[in-house]
Formats: structure tokens, sequence, C-alpha cells
């Protein structure tokens, strides 16, 4: 693989590069491949960029009426004052 | 009344979680509802992205909370103890989907890279366009579009994904909250990530 990388081989160890745990000499003939690709150069960018996207697209508020009724179930739990029974 | 509520919240309010978990198994109700606040957001975001609506993510938020309670005897402080918390939302997630009959979905396999024979990039796309998606897209469509796509991620994928980057919890922690290795996490959200940047290609009209 460190003699010649292909676009392939390289999104096979994208996630692996990522997390740093390439061998070096593989991390190296990756980085040589996509200096010199621009389909993966492109491809790299956007791989990388997908979690963020996900998260910020996916972020939500919790409703305010499930505080409230967390509050409620909480109080209503057994050991709780006002709850259903002592734990023993 | 209130300068009851200050007290308790003053003495739980630099606590560690798993101080306040031990306080809770002692007793302590306050050390259990501060619990409650301090991690009733984080698990409702982490039920929405995996039930992929509010009604569900309620229920399990409620489910976990109730189900950490009784088990509280079982938390032995080796994982943090939101780890521990995450790991019941999962199951109860899991469980809850498991009950519901539901449409099937067109599975994201199609997004997938592809190449041509020589291993290269098959077409000549801009392979980088995927992001910028939050450019290109109306917030709220990139928003509808996105919870659809985690929907339609196979579970197995679906679960790292949402731990290891939406979540952004280490790969460590989300191999000891799966109770897989590390090595198959990340294959997963990798393939997870290959699948959603190729539906995130194709929602900005580039092939995958």
């Amino acid at each position: 693989m460190t003699e010649t990388v292909t676009c392939r081989d390289g999104v096979r160890v994208l996630m692996d590069y990522t997390e740093g745990v390439l061998p070096v000499t593989v991390r190296h003939a990756v980085e040589a491949h996509v200096r010199r690709c621009g389909r993966c150069l492109g491809f790299v960018r956007s791989y990388s960029e997908t979690p963020r996207i996900m998260r910020r697209a996916t972020v939500t508020r919790m409703p305010v009426g499930l505080g409230r009724r967390l509050r409620r179930m909480v109080a209503a739990l057994p050991g709780a004052r006002g709850g259903r029974r002592s734990r023993s | 009344m209130r300068q009851r509520q200050e007290s308790v919240t003053s003495s739980v309010i630099a606590v560690s979680d798993e101080g306040l978990a031990r306080r809770a198994l002692a007793g302590e109700h306050a050390a259990f509802e501060a619990l409650v606040g301090r991690h009733q957001e984080r698990v409702y975001r982490l039920s929405r992205r995996l039930t992929g609506n509010t009604a569900d993510a309620e229920e399990v938020v409620q489910e976990t909370f109730i189900r950490a309670y009784r088990r509280l005897g079982t938390f032995r402080g080796e994982a943090r103890f939101s780890t521990w918390l995450c790991r019941i939302a999962m199951n109860a997630a899991r469980m809850l989907r498991r009950g519901r009959s539901r449409h099937p979905t067109e599975p994201l396999e199609d997004y997938l890279p592809r190449f041509d024979r020589q291993g290269r990039h098959a077409r000549d796309a801009d392979h980088g366009r995927a992001a910028d998606a939050e450019e290109i897209l109306d917030r709220k469509r990139l928003a509808r579009r996105a919870r659809e796509a985690l929907e339609r991620l196979p579970e197995r994928y679906r679960a790292p994904f949402v731990l290891r980057d939406l979540e952004e919890m280490s790969t460590a922690e989300v191999a000891a909250v799966l109770d897989v290795s590390q090595e198959l996490v990340r294959q997963r959200v990798h393939r997870a990530r290959l699948m959603l940047r190729g539906y995130l290609s194709h929602l900005v009209g580039v092939e995958p």
C-alpha cells in the first residue's frame, strides 16, 4: 500500500488517519497521494466536515414541559419527600 | 422553603457525578435530583438523535432516569457516570425502537463512494462540495434531511456515529458504552460518515 496508494486505499483508512492510529509509513503515503489528487483532497474535506454538519443540523433543546415532567417524576420516586414509599 | 432549596442546591453543586451517585444511593434524594438536572439536556439530545422524534425521545429520557434510579446500586464508578447513563439511554432507545412497527426506509448504502477499476474515484464530481451543505441548503431543510438520514442509517452504524461524532465522545468511551472494541467503533463510524457524506453530496446535487 505504501508503494502505490489509490483513492480507494486512502478512503479505506481515512478514519484511522483522522484518529491518528495509522502506522507512520502508511500515513505519509496517504498524505502524498492526497497532495497530488484533487478528488481525494475534496473528499477528505467533505468527509471531515460531515460530523460537524450533522451535529449542527441535529442539535435540539429539551422541551420545557419535559423538564417539568421529569421534576415531578423524580419527586414521586420511592424515597423522595412525597414519594410513594421509602427505599429500604 | 426557598432557603432550604438553595442550601440543598449549594450542597450538591460542587460535587462530582460519582459523588452524587454515592449520596443518592445512600438515600439523599436531592443528590439524584441534581444528577437529573445535570444530565437531562444531554440525555434528551442523545435520545432525540437515536429515536428520530420528540415523543419517543421524551419517553426514552424518562425511562432512562427511572432505570438509573433503580440501578444506582450497580454503578461501580469504573466508568464515568455519564458513560453509564448513556448506556442506559442507548438500551432504552433500542428497546423502544424494537417495539415500534416502522415503515421500511431506504438504506444509505447507495451513497457510499464509488471507484473505477484502478481504485480512483469513479466520477470527476466536486467531491468537496458536501462540505458546503450549510451554505447551499436552507437550514430547516438540512435539519429535516439530516434527521431522516440518521433514521436511515442501520442501527449498528447509527449508535456509534451518534455517540462518537454527534455527542463527541471519545472512541474509547463509545466502545465502553456499546461494549465492543475500539476498532469496531472506528469501522462503523467510518462507514456511517461515508454514507452520510455521500448523502450530503446528493443533497447539494453532486454524485457521491
